[in-house]
């Protein structure tokens, strides 16, 4: 009788991390502990890198990664700097090799490592939008962001089809419904800029190509996923509704946000483009009413598709409106300046603050004032703002003054942005 | 006078010498390995916090147990549903026979569907004397509770355990 239960509990001696799974988290928490150093005594922090890379290299250097080498001397400024890089910068090596590796790492489950492959590819599309709209994109570097494109976009194709097989549907349907709706935005934009730009169309063709090729094949994978979802009759009711409920939630914030940006710009669109978005606003909420109407009926599934339809559309509104592709603001400019400037969204990073125009100059990079709204530190942090580290929780909220103008002119233009910014540290 | 140990030497050995116990102990507490694999690092990264406070620590295997244990409960509070709150508002402690099981191996599955049998602090008792194999002193240290009722709980457990063991033939 006791048999069995030395046997049973010495089964379990057998769970333990494989020597892989060791190996990462060692370096990843080596990188972490890295960069919050030892506290002495008076309270005051000193970096440790020295006798930390010194002891590193002394015990553990045959079996480390290089690209781990490579992070621990890199400086948190160094990453930080790197992450707004474009191809052509001296650091856009830093932010593809290190920074998004090291991402990487701590991306453990299925789920996040999907949404990690898709922030990459998406990225790699923003830095050709980012170089087309400055009209410094050439057919090399626009080979180089389409392959590195699709390899993030097979590797989030590998992680749906992991989520599948352990049978997260509702997870790999979301998951799936994001990226494809991103995917369509961003073609819309790529071929808004291949239009306004002769030679910027035949550079950018094949990467609009590429993009509606991904977008198709996850549009059909995400098809197929809901159909499921909604076929399936009684397992996991209650999981369903609830991504359901959470979905309508998403479908109604993503809609707000999009109404508001259509009230904001209603002025600087022409007819066509005010009635098609209006009709699109119309159909996210003719698409919640639907959801609605199935919850009640306690049609689960069939809710789930059509909020996450709702969805869907509301974000592609919202992120067309945010990018403002119609070309009638009258700015062209760029961030430059090491910061990343995000949505106060968790998770959205599309909604990149920058206008396209044909007329006006671009005129040097821009300063960024912001004041810290946390009243404790009693002073202004105005100024530009460097080095920060993680995830402060520092919601600053003022207005950033972008100057720039026309050189000939030699005046300068302000223009007042307000809204919630939230620094981020790109790693 | 003995030199102070430095701090990421420290790390690294408690790192190699717990990693894979730590890791264990999520696993059967949560039934997921890659959630338990998240736990195992938040663990190690607080413990960081500590020693990069120079934090006397006088035991470095109950403290380690002890962050574990904080974050699995906050994992389960994080899962608990409406029902559940409902039924622990009313004194009933509910055990985790509703997790869902990631792993992929069967044998380590039979496992954790039986230990999910048990009464959930039961289950926390038994886990940390007989998996983790940790003394009812230390089991004290990591959970807060007192020596005799950590005592009661493994014995019931043990002997619930072994009932189940008995009929599953």
């Amino acid at each position: 009788m006791d048999d069995r239960f030395e046997q049973f509990i010495e089964k379990t001696k057998s769970v333990r991390l494989t020597d892989e799974e060791k190996s990462r988290m060692k370096w990843a928490l080596l990188s972490y502990i890295e960069n919050e150093p030892v506290i002495k005594e008076q309270g005051v922090r000193l970096p440790y890198k020295g006798s930390l890379t010194q002891y590193l290299i002394l015990r553990f250097t045959e079996s480390m990664p290089i690209i781990l080498i490579l992070a621990l001397l890199a400086s948190g400024g160094t990453a930080l700097a790197a992450q707004n890089s474009l191809p052509g910068d001296v650091l856009y090596p830093v932010k593809i090799h290190i920074n998004e590796n090291v991402r990487s790492l701590f991306a453990f489950s299925n789920n996040a490592q999907a949404k990690l492959q898709a922030e990459l590819a998406v990225t790699r599309l923003m830095e050709a939008e980012k170089l087309a709209a400055e009209n410094k994109l050439d057919a090399t570097t626009t080979a180089m962001l389409q392959a590195n494109f699709s390899d993030h976009s097979q590797l989030f194709q590998k992680e749906v089809d992991s989520l599948k097989n352990r049978s997260d549907i509702a997870i790999a349907a979301i998951a799936a419904s994001d990226f494809e709706t991103k995917l369509k935005a961003h073609e819309k934009i790529l071929h808004k800029l291949g239009e306004d730009t002769e030679d910027i169309r035949s550079i950018i063709t094949p990467l609009i190509t590429d993009v509606r090729i991904d977008s198709s094949s996850t549009s059909a994978t995400r098809v197929e996923l809901e159909d499921q979802i909604s076929g399936e009759s009684h397992n996991n009711q209650s999981e369903v509704k609830k991504e359901a409920e959470e979905r309508a939630q998403q479908a109604q914030d993503n809609l707000n946000k999009a109404i508001q940006l259509f009230n904001s710009q209603k002025s600087s669109f022409d007819a066509t483009t005010t009635a098609q978005i209006q009709a699109d606003l119309n159909a996210v909420q003719i698409a919640i009413a639907d959801g609605n109407a199935q919850l009640s009926a306690g049609n689960n599934g069939n809710a789930f598709v059509d909020f996450a339809r709702a969805n869907r559309i509301a974000q592609i509104v919202k992120i067309l409106l945010n990018t403002n592709a119609n070309g009638s603001l009258n700015f062209n400019l760029h961030l430059n300046n090491g910061i990343r400037i995000e949505d106060n969204e968790e998770g959205e990073h599309d909604n990149e603050i920058y206008w396209q125009n044909s007329s006006s100059t671009l005129k040097a990079s821009s300063s960024i004032i912001i004041r810290n709204s946390r009243e404790e530190h009693g002073s202004d942090n105005s100024g530009i703002m460097n080095g920060i580290k993680a995830d402060t929780g520092v919601n600053v909220t003022s207005s950033i003054n972008i100057k720039g103008g026309e050189e000939r002119d030699g005046n300068e233009n302000s223009v007042p942005y307000q809204g919630d910014v939230k620094l981020k540290l790109g790693l | 006078m003995k030199p102070k140990l430095d701090p990421q030497k420290m790390f690294l050995e408690a790192y190699n010498d717990f990693n894979d116990a730590i890791f264990r102990h999520c696993f059967f507490r949560i039934s997921d390995r890659e959630k338990a694999r998240e736990l195992t690092q938040e663990a190690f990264m607080r413990y960081w916090s500590y020693l990069s406070q120079n934090k006397n620590i006088q035991n470095i295997k109950a403290l380690l147990y002890r962050i574990a244990n904080n974050l699995i409960i906050d994992e389960y509070r994080k899962k608990k549903t409406d029902s559940l709150e409902e039924l622990s508002e009313k004194g009933f402690e509910p055990s985790d026979a509703r997790l869902e099981i990631h792993t992929d191996s069967i044998e380590i599955k039979e496992i954790v569907v039986m230990l999910n049998k048990l009464d959930n602090k039961y289950k926390q008792a038994f886990v940390m004397r007989h998996i983790d194999g940790l003394s009812l002193k230390e089991i004290a240290e990591a959970t807060g509770e007192s020596e005799g009722n950590i005592s009661i709980r493994i014995h019931r457990a043990t002997k619930q355990l072994k009932n189940l063991l008995n009929n599953n033939g």
